[in-house]
Parts: structure tokens; C-alpha cells; sequence
């Protein structure tokens, strides 16, 4: 009974992905379930679709430079944080992750309002901080949880040979927590590609990113080939998480110990 | 052993290290809420966007006090409400399996439960776009079954599904997490002394898993009243929620005040909801997500 419950949940929750992928090969002029007949065409016009291939790179770009931006700073303070005891640690603990809490609409505007009121113009720049707000507490946490699991003990001994602290660090601690180094990058790298709440607010009059671009067509009705540019980023998807169920385990991201 | 100078630079070395991730956060989170907390104060003349009083509660009454936008904050919550009770019905027997099941099963399955998480929420959409729409698989069966045909499109409901589809995971790893902290042991005394399935279930089960099903709860509820993107493409204009306000607010109608002060409230309201899900988060052995 739990089981035949249990599956049939999963079929529905899987079940929106495989009708995009589905209807990506009708034959039929317009998006209809169940898709009729089979054809490639849709991913030819879409791909032929400039403006949101160009828009597909722009995302590629800032989610990588949000990811490496995000991983960087995460470690920085996952490091301070659990290898250093002081006052206020609690505190700053809270206040680097209250932007998971925050209603991201609510970081979106703040930081539009912010900008603006500054004269700064819309810019790649603003969308890359905005970006590595709501992304570095996801690094903060995956590459906290793999330090405390490291005996810092380690690095001392590395110390007392003679290491310089970086190179203690870089050398010793740094190899033990690659893989939640690995899924802060990933994790920031998806959150940012996915995101459509702060890009909307932060969009540069030229370029856009792909969900935004998507999410602009809202009133309007459903393309086939919007199908097929939605199936090949599910499918970008599929191998990215492939990737990560390779290094670390899905499991692991969402703070689940894999068992 | 160490002097009382090298004690106090040591003390700083921390501050040191964190302070050019504490500046950017100061400068890019921190200072543009604190700004938008000033601007919900501001009253602008809806013609002109000038800004005519500075510290005034106008936007709030004004939202506070129209049906209106009361309709839509009652909605907004109503939606919140109904997705979460969605979420823990498919939610507990779903994580309750997962504790019975095999290890390798059991893997599986929550790769497949999370894996939808990865995918953007833009593209989930708009499979249940063209599951609930005309045409859409929804309108095939009904009217196989001979009700006509279905268009849910731009309804509550879509809305609802849509939103319990992209909240679904946080749920069943809440509940799952707290269900796995029950010790056989307590399972098997109540067999023992004679209970059946059912009542090992409702007197010791549920009550021990209560904590997690109550932090899966408030988060969902939480993301909920603040999304945007699922209440915009499933139910559009027709089905306002509080974060669709805030956004035609802003970027249609330029009334960043009274966008604000929207914000504001659902700041409030989901600010209140987080710091109770943290207390129950604390209080149990919930073996928690990201969010805490």
C-alpha cells in the first residue's frame, strides 16, 4: 500500500519533465499532450532562436562566475566558522544565511532600489552580486559540513613541520574537503541558472538570462520549440546531476548525509 | 601562557578573515533590505513618481485597508495553506516507506524525489502548463472519460499543484528526517505490548515524528507565500498573489513604496514563520536541511 502510494507520487513529480520531453517531438504546429507523431523539428527552430541562445551562454556565464564567486567566499567563512571560536560567531552565522530565509523577492527589489538609488545602471555586475547573495549560503553550509568532519589537528601537524598556514591549509584540509567544495560550486552554479526572482529585478536592458527569457513569454501561448528549448536544458540538467551523483551524491547536497 | 596583546590580535584574526565577505554582504544584502524598509515609508503621487511624504505609513494602510489587496493576502495564505497540507498527505507516506524499504531502494528513491529540485522552476512549469492546460494531458483524460475537457489554466489549483511539485522534497526530507531518529526499539515495545500496526502508528509513530512534519510545514508554508514565479506562470493576473504584487509594483507601475511596504509585510509574515520553524528545529533532534 505505502509502496504503490509512494511510486505513484514519484511518477507525478517526475511527470511534468517527461511531458516537456514528450511534447518536444510533435509533428503538431501547436503543444498538445499526448504529442503527435515525432519530429526533430522544434529543436531546429529553436536553436535557430538567437536571441535565446545568446540568452542560454549569458546564463552559462554568470551562473559560472556566480559559482566560483559564491565557492570562494563560502569557504572563507565556513572556515571561520567552525574553526574559530569567538563572540558574535552565532550572530554572523545567522546573518550570512538569512538570505536563504528572506523572501528572495524581497533581496530582488532591495538590492534593484539599492543600486539604482546609488546611479549605478543595470549591469552584468549587479546580477553577479545579486546572484552570490542568495548562492553563498548553500557554499557556507556543503563546505561547512565537510570541515567539521576534518580534525583540525591535521593542519597543526602540518604547521608545526613547518608549513606556512596557506600552504597548510591549501596542502592538508583543502584535498579532505573537495568534495564539499565540489557541491558548493555545483549548488550555487544551479541555484544561479535557475534563478528567475533576482534576475527579473537586475536584467540588463540588453541581455537577459534564459529563464527570464522564458518566464517573459508568460502571457503568451505555448511554442513547441519553447518545449524543445526547455527539454535541452532538462537534458544539461540531467548530465550535470549525473556529474554530481558521481563526485559526491545527490543526497549529500541537500544536507542528507548519503546513506 | 600567552600575553594578554597576543591574546586580543589573535582574538581578531577571525573578524580579519571574514571581513571582505562581511563588507560585500553589508553592501549588497544587508543595506539594500534596510533601504527598502526606508522606502515603504515613502508616499509617491502615482502620476508624477515624485516623491511626496517621507515617513508616512500610507502604503501600508493602504494595503491594510482595501479589500482588494486584503482579497490578495488572504489568497496568497489560503494557497500557502492548501499546498502544505498537500505536501504532508503525499508527503508522510511517502518518507514512512522510506524508512521501510531496503538501503538500496531507498537511495533510488530519494535521488528521484530531490532530482526534480535541479531542474529550473521555470521549465516545471511549464510541464504542468501543457499537463493542465487545453490540449493538455488533464484534457485528454477527461475526455476519455466523457467529462468534456478540462482547462485548469490560470486557476488556484494550478497554482497549488504547481507550487506543492517545487516544495514536495522539503517536505518528505523533513518528515523522513525525523521519522528515521524513532528507535526501532519503542516500535517493537509497542508491539509487544499489543498494539496493532495501526495503533503503534497514531500513539507512537506520528506523535514521535510530529517535529519534522511541523519544520516541513512552516517552510513550506514559508516558500510559498513568498514565490513568484510559479503563482505569475500558472495562475498570471488572474490569480494575484502578494510577490506577483511586489513585482507588477515595481517594474509596471513604478510605485516602489508601496512595492516596499508589500515586501515588508511578507517579510513579516515569513520572518515570524522561520523563527518559529528554527524553535521547533531546535528543540527536537531534527536532523534539518540547509535552512537552518
Amino acid at each position: 500500500m505505502l509502496r504503490i502510494v509512494t511510486y505513484m507520487v514519484i511518477g507525478l513529480l517526475l511527470l511534468p519533465m517527461a511531458v516537456v520531453l514528450g511534447t518536444s517531438f510533435t509533428a503538431a504546429s501547436f503543444v498538445s499532450f499526448p504529442p503527435q507523431g515525432f519530429t526533430l523539428r522544434w529543436y531546429a527552430v529553436a536553436l535557430a532562436k538567437q536571441e535565446f541562445v545568446d540568452s542560454f551562454v549569458y546564463s552559462l556565464v554568470i551562473a559560472a562566475i556566480t559559482g566560483v564567486i559564491a565557492t570562494a567566499l563560502g569557504g572563507l567563512v565556513a572556515v571561520v566558522l567552525v574553526r574559530f571560536r569567538f563572540t558574535g560567531r552565532e550572530a554572523l552565522d545567522a546573518f550570512f544565511m538569512s538570505p536563504l530565509v528572506l523572501p528572495t523577492i524581497v533581496i530582488g527589489i532591495g538590492i534593484l532600489q539599492f543600486f539604482s538609488q546609488l546611479g549605478f545602471k543595470a549591469t552584468s555586475t549587479v546580477l553577479i552580486a545579486g546572484h552570490v547573495i542568495i548562492t553563498t549560503p548553500y557554499a557556507i553550509r556543503l563546505i561547512g559540513a565537510s570541515l567539521t568532519g576534518v580534525d583540525p589537528v591535521l593542519e597543526r601537524a602540518a604547521r608545526n613541520l613547518g608549513a606556512a598556514p596557506l600552504r597548510a591549509f591549501a596542502e592538508i584540509t583543502l584535498p579532505l574537503i573537495r568534495p564539499g567544495v565540489v557541491a558548493g560550486a555545483i549548488f550555487a552554479f544551479i541555484t544561479s541558472f535557475d534563478n528567475v526572482t533576482i534576475s527579473i529585478f537586475l536584467a540588463t536592458p540588453r541581455q537577459v538570462t534564459l529563464p527570464v527569457r522564458i518566464f517573459n513569454l508568460w502571457d503568451q501561448p505555448l511554442e513547441p520549440w519553447l518545449i524543445a528549448i526547455s527539454a535541452m536544458v532538462i537534458l544539461f540538467t540531467v548530465a550535470l546531476i549525473a556529474l554530481i551523483e558521481r563526485t559526491i551524491g545527490l543526497s549529500g547536497l541537500y544536507g542528507q548525509p548519503a546513506k | 601562557m600567552t600575553d594578554e596583546p597576543n591574546r586580543r590580535r589573535r582574538a581578531l584574526v577571525p573578524w580579519l578573515l571574514i571581513a571582505p565577505v562581511l563588507v560585500a554582504f553589508l553592501i549588497v544584502f544587508a543595506a539594500p533590505v534596510l533601504l527598502l524598509l526606508l522606502t515603504s515609508l515613502e508616499r509617491i503621487n502615482p502620476s508624477t513618481f515624485v516623491v511626496i511624504e517621507r515617513f508616512t505609513a500610507y502604503n501600508y494602510l493602504k494595503f491594510l485597508l482595501d479589500g482588494f489587496y486584503l482579497g490578495i493576502l488572504w489568497r496568497t495564505i489560503h494557497i500557502g495553506l492548501v499546498v502544505t497540507a498537500v505536501c504532508v498527505v503525499l508527503g508522510y507516506p511517502v518518507a514512512l516507506y522510506l524508512t521501510r524499504c531496503g538501503p538500496r531502494e531507498r537511495a533510488i528513491l530519494m535521488l528521484l524525489i530531490i532530482s526534480p529540485l535541479v531542474v529550473s522552476i521555470v521549465i516545471r512549469n511549464l510541464g504542468w502548463l501543457i499537463i493542465l492546460g487545453r490540449r493538455g494531458l488533464l484534457d485528454a483524460l477527461a475526455g476519455l472519460l466523457g467529462f468534456g475537457g478540462a482547462d485548469l489554466l490560470r486557476t488556484e489549483t494550478a497554482v497549488v499543484i504547481g507550487l506543492a511539485h517545487i516544495f514536495y522534497p522539503f517536505m518528505v526530507l523533513s518528515i523522513y528526517g525525523s521519522l528515521q531518529n524513532i528507535d526501532p526499539a519503542v516500535m517493537r515495545a509497542a508491539a509487544n505490548l499489543g498494539a496493532g500496526p495501526w495503533r503503534a502508528f497514531s500513539a507512537v509513530t506520528l506523535p514521535l515524528s510530529m517535529p519534522g512534519l511541523i519544520a516541513g510545514s512552516l517552510i513550506v508554508f514559508a516558500l510559498c507565500v513568498s514565490s513568484f514565479v510559479t503563482p505569475a506562470l500558472l495562475g498570471g493576473a488572474r490569480v494575484k498573489v502578494a510577490a506577483y504584487l511586489v513585482w507588477e509594483q515595481t517594474l509596471q507601475l513604478l510605485d516602489w513604496g508601496f512595492a516596499s511596504a508589500i515586501a515588508t509585510i511578507l517579510l513579516i509574515v515569513t520572518g515570524i514563520i522561520m523563527y518559529a520553524y528554527k524553535r521547533v528545529a531546535e528543540r527536537s533532534w531534527f536532523a534539518g536541511g540547509v535552512f537552518q
